[in-house]
């Protein structure tokens, strides 16, 4: 179930942006790339949430938001200060996801066993 | 506290909000990379087989000016031979001719090379101190008029009093010409006072300051035989006519 509804939002969102795009600034889409990121781990870690029985709506909510809204800061911060700050997201945010992967396949591993 | 199912109901509903607002997203992104790489306006299209049919004909018109150049030569010589009258009327002609930029000219002088960084500017840069604008070839032609060049060129492109040199985007127009650097400007006239007059002028030193802190190539040398193609505009100057 939870497969299902993750692919078909993502099929429903993909053909929504490719029918109605919104054009983003060139200088812009870097940000937008760390704002998917957090994005990415988010939906991993509510995933996860729900496979371990902790997941709380409000938190998947306002962990989706802000952190995509503050990686994209951090990468706008960082290229005004001159330094590499949006790093700090990928590496945070990278790492987290492979993480949350992780746990998922073990909880899932489990099931089927 | 929520029931496991409600729990469940709420799980899912967030997730496809999410999924579809990240989706979404993802093609937002995807779409500009798309759009540059394979889709071109049909408007575009049109205009760049206009443009390309334009450059053929402006080739072929260059050409034939030569041809006919030429041919005008092969004329006048065997006129001057006629008579010492015409003879001496043909050399005062071909003297205002090269004193308008009408023929080609060669002798000692110096030649200055332009070029832009080799450096990609990174986000938080200023581009522009990275390439050669317009502007400094404007300034470079103008100092070396001041110190005496007698003729200049910009590439294979003679510049005139009344030459246009303009930016058009990524390129620079000279005599509507289209450049890319590296930008080689030569110029007849006293190399001695013109390389030191060029390579002390302000304008060059901060073109020297942009070569060694952002990677752009500035450099003047004297050369003892500089070639400068003759100007192909024989009308550049239609508009003027002596005053009576």
């Amino acid at each position: 179930m939870v497969g299902f509804v993750t692919v078909c939002g993502l099929v429903l969102g993909i053909i929504a942006g490719v029918l109605h795009p919104v054009h983003i600034p060139a200088i812009y889409s870097k940000y937008v790339g760390l704002a998917l990121l957090a994005g990415m781990d988010s939906i991993l870690g509510g995933i996860k949430g729900y496979l371990k029985d902790s997941f709380d709506a409000t938190v998947f909510f306002s962990g989706f938001l802000i952190n995509s809204l503050i990686a994209a800061l951090l990468g706008y911060l960082g290229d005004q200060l001159g330094i590499d700050l949006y790093l700090a997201a990928v590496v945070v945010f990278g790492s987290r996801m492979f993480q949350n992967i992780a746990v998922i396949r073990r909880v899932l591993l489990k099931k089927e066993a | 506290m929520m029931s496991p199912r409600k729990n469940r109901i709420a799980f899912l509903i967030a997730l496809f909000v999410l999924v579809i607002s990240f989706g979404y997203l993802l093609a937002v992104q995807f779409e500009p990379t798309i759009n540059q790489a394979y889709v071109v306006p049909d408007q575009n299209v049109e205009l760049v087989e206009i443009m390309k049919g334009l450059e053929l004909e402006n080739a072929k018109s260059v050409e034939r000016i030569v041809a006919l150049r030429s041919r005008l030569n092969e004329l006048e010589s065997k006129a001057a031979a006629t008579s010492d009258e015409v003879r001496l009327l043909t050399q005062r002609l071909q003297e205002d001719r090269a004193a308008a930029g009408l023929s080609d000219v060669a002798g000692e002088g110096v030649i200055v090379t332009l070029g832009d960084s080799t450096r990609t500017p990174t986000l938080s840069d200023d581009a522009n101190y990275y390439v050669i604008h317009d502007g400094y070839l404007r300034m470079m032609v103008n100092l070396m008029r001041r110190y005496g060049a007698s003729a200049i060129a910009i590439n294979d492109q003679r510049v005139l009093a009344n030459s246009p040199i303009v930016c058009a985007g990524p390129i620079i127009l000279v005599n509507s010409s289209k450049m890319s650097p590296p930008y080689v400007i030569r110029a007849l006239g006293e190399p001695e006072a013109l390389f030191r007059g060029i390579s002390q002028d302000v304008f060059f030193k901060i073109l020297t300051v942009y070569r060694d802190q952002f990677g752009i190539t500035c450099s003047i040398q004297k050369d003892v035989q500089i070639a400068i193609p003759a100007s192909l505009d024989n009308r550049a100057l239609k508009y003027t006519k002596g005053a009576r």
